[in-house]
């Protein structure tokens, strides 16, 4: 479980927002400029929190009114952004035991390797990928670290259409499969529905809604969701 | 320690002062007829400034324009076609070299200049004369290379009668730096760097209060002599030999001897 | 002139620009080589002056390099990662001694670090006295060839992408992991550039070493400073140890810069 509680102050800009993270994949949409990188990265700690709390099983990462904030590395919360951030001097089996160095971790991200169809491309270097092998490395990686949370910031959008079909299934069988709470954020109604979790609405900094999938198709909350969930139905 | 502010403003001139080839080459363009070039050993700045104004006095529409280097730059300078009227050397082996080469016409001697011993204001070392060099602790003089160097070693090596065949070792073992011109050796002593240094009187008369002067004797000391000689193809030799004469004249000598150089009739 | 004649006069005038800029550097140094035939090359290496001062040059470059990166590292990644008044302070800092005359520098150590300098009194205390020892030949090169290294690896690290950085974080690595793992292997160009021009300045340096160390032969006498003793009087053996100093720079140069392209070549393999 994931709690959050959140009031993030930025070039003008206001977060604020309360949530709570059940394990399994919890899709979270909004317009552009809403919050929902920033969000991310706050959980992170890549961006400093004005005033709140998370909570992850029960253990604090941040609260702000006692001035306690647990340093990233210490987390244990994995993040993907946009552009993956594999390290590009490293090969794709150093990329993946970045976060378990030793004996150990090579078994477990052998592991995690395997299991992504990677096992192969373990002497390459990111530069030697396409876009959906990056995608699979970048999810290995984290997984191999086994984060207590997931953070997935529009793991799909970079992959051509193709790769993004075959790519968004195994996706969302790896975030149920693990039973973390993980926050994928997207702009594809195909991605929300393969998750088939709870979906997360966010405008403007504050949450519009949060519930599950089949009342945000049933009914958008918003003129956003509202194009959002009509996208798929066209079949664009 | 505080620096007096004097002090340092002096010694910034010295740093900027040696590095080599700062000196300007002057601008072939201007002889114009009322210019009158001289090209003059780096000791001579003080001195010849002052003669400059007096000049100027006396050649009414005359400009003195002067180019102070060390001596053999301004012999290679010569030797490339610089357009001077006079050259005035610190010593006789580069202006013998240009005397040789046809560039400039008879030599006269003009000046002497004599090594002296100087040490800090506060005397750490307790320098007395010329033996105590053999026990200071830190001794800063000319490396061989330079002229300054070169009379340094053979005043060594002329005390030998008086202060025993080893002392120039003695003196030696003593050095922690052999300068690459007597402006450093000077600076050395002034910041307190150096118990001793053996630089030209002048410099030490340049230094004011901030160093002290132990004489070497007579007997054992050398005498760097400066020649000064109008340029052979000179664009303007009327005033270059005007200038000379003023120069070895009454007027010149008593400028040199007011700045501690000595009198070229001494030789 | 036909217009097209005008664009191709243009076409040519950067490639016309750069190999006269080319020349400008490369024909003194070719001039030094052709003008210093073999028999005064062989008698200048042979000058009582050169063996000292060569390995008393590789000696203190060495050691200075050593202490550049030591010290110059943590202070370059502080520089590229804050932005502040500090960080402004520390970047006017370090570009001055770029920018003072070497002499000037020599005389700011002199009055910092000399006998009667400002810290003298507290080095005294501690039985150090820096002038005309090898340890100030090194303090020398420092102050003067440090800033090389360190603008180079501030802006190296400021090229590198945050995000691999938070990425490192979340998957737990501390700061030296971070650093050691990501950041320098990322930064290593201009990293190795950095260290290669500052230890190529500190093999030059010659006012400061003067002006702070003094010139004694197997004690402060660095090459620079034999080959100007040596220039006052015979210019045969100050064009050898030049020489020699110009290739002892190419050899140094050219095993840094042959690192640097197979590490790059790696990288992209």
């Amino acid at each position: 479980m994931l709690e959050l509680e959140l009031e993030v102050v930025r070039d003008g800009f206001t977060l604020d927002v309360q949530l709570s993270l059940a394990p399994g994949p919890t899709a979270l949409v909004g317009p552009n400029g809403a919050g929902k990188s920033t969000l991310l990265r706050s959980v992170l700690g890549a961006v400093p929190v004005r005033r709140g709390r998370i909570v992850l099983d029960g253990r604090a990462l941040l609260d702000t009114a006692r001035g306690l904030s647990v340093p990233t590395e210490d987390r244990r919360v994995a993040w993907v952004p946009q552009e993956y951030a594999l390290f590009p001097h490293l090969t794709v089996l150093e990329n993946v035991t970045f976060g378990i160095p030793g004996q150990v971790g090579r078994a477990r991200a052998g592991a995690v390797m395997d299991q992504l169809g990677l096992a192969a491309l373990g002497s390459r270097r990111p530069g030697a990928l396409s876009g959906g092998e990056r995608q699979k490395v970048a999810l290995a990686r984290a997984l191999a670290a086994e984060p207590r949370a997931l953070l997935l910031d529009e793991p799909l959008a970079a992959l051509d259409a193709d790769t993004r079909e075959a790519t968004r299934a195994l996706l969302a069988e790896s975030l149920h499969r693990l039973a973390i709470p993980s926050l994928v954020v997207t702009h594809e109604m195909r991605d929300v529905l393969a998750l088939g979790g709870p979906v997360v609405l966010i405008e403007a900094g504050r949450i519009r809604s949060a519930g599950a999938l089949d009342v945000f198709r049933a009914s958008p909350p918003s003129e956003f969701a509202r194009s959002l969930v009509t996208r798929v139905v066209g079949g664009v | 320690m505080r620096m007096p502010r004097g002090l340092l403003s002096a010694l910034m001139l010295f740093v900027l002062d040696t590095g080599p080839g700062i000196a300007a080459t002057p601008d072939a363009g201007r002889a114009d007829g009322t210019t009158v070039t001289v090209f003059a050993a780096a000791s001579l700045r003080d001195v010849f400034g002052a003669l400059g104004t007096t000049f100027e006095r006396e050649h009414p529409g005359t400009k003195v324009q002067f180019n102070f280097a060390g001596s053999q730059e301004l012999r290679t300078q010569i030797e490339h076609g610089a357009p001077a009227d006079v050259f005035a050397s610190a010593d006789t082996k580069h202006m013998d070299a240009a005397r040789k080469a046809g560039l400039v016409d008879a030599p006269k001697l003009f000046a002497t200049n004599a090594p002296v011993i100087v040490v800090p204001a506060d005397n750490p070392g307790k320098v007395g004369s010329l033996k105590d060099l053999a026990t200071v602790k830190r001794l800063v003089i000319g490396t061989p290379e330079v002229p300054i160097g070169t009379y340094t070693l053979q005043i060594l090596e002329k005390a030998k009668s008086e202060l025993g065949p080893d002392f120039p070792a003695r003196v030696q073992a003593r050095v922690v730096s052999r300068e690459l011109n007597v402006r450093q050796v000077l600076t050395k002593v002034m910041l307190g760097e150096a118990d001793a240094g053996i630089v030209y009187r002048t410099d030490a008369r340049s230094a004011g209060d901030k160093v002290r002067t132990v004489e070497i004797p007579v007997e054992l000391n050398v005498l760097a002599e400066y020649p000064i000689a109008t340029v052979t193809r000179a664009p303007h030799p009327e005033l270059a030999r005007a200038w000379v004469a003023l120069v070895t004249g009454p007027a010149g000598q008593t400028a040199l001897k007011d700045a501690s150089f000595g009198g070229a009739s001494g030789r | 002139m036909s217009g097209r004649a005008g664009t191709r006069l243009l076409a040519v005038l950067p490639s016309v620009a750069a190999a006269f800029m080319l020349a400008l550097l490369a024909v003194p140094l070719l001039a030094l080589v052709l003008s210093t035939p073999p028999g005064d090359l062989i008698d200048g290496l042979r000058h009582p002056l050169a063996l000292s001062a060569l390995r008393l040059s590789l000696l203190t470059t060495s050691i200075s390099l050593g202490l550049t990166l030591l010290l110059g590292t943590p202070l370059a990644w502080w520089m590229a990662r804050h932005q502040g008044p500090a960080e402004r302070i520390a970047a006017a800092l370090v570009q001055l001694p770029i920018v003072v005359p070497p002499a000037v520098s020599g005389l700011a150590l002199l009055l910092a670090f000399g006998r009667r300098g400002l810290l003298g009194p507290l080095l005294d205390r501690a039985g150090l006295a820096l002038p005309f020892t090898t340890a100030a030949v090194v303090l020398a090169e420092l102050f003067v060839s440090s800033p090389f290294y360190v603008q180079s690896a501030v802006a190296a690290f400021r090229r590198l992408d945050e995000d691999l950085l938070w990425a490192a974080r979340s998957l737990g690595a501390g700061p030296a992991r971070r650093f050691f793992r990501v950041a320098l292997p990322l930064s290593r160009p201009g990293v190795v550039t950095g260290a290669a021009l500052s230890w190529a300045r500190a093999l030059g340096e010659f006012g400061a070493t003067l002006m702070f160390a003094g010139n004694l032969q197997g004690r402060t006498q660095t090459l620079p400073l034999a080959i100007y003793s040596a220039l006052e009087t015979d210019l045969r053996p100050a064009k050898a140890l030049s020489i020699l100093l110009v290739a002892v720079a190419l050899v140094v140069l050219g095993v840094l810069g042959r690192g640097t392209v197979l590490e790059a070549v790696r990288a992209r393999a």
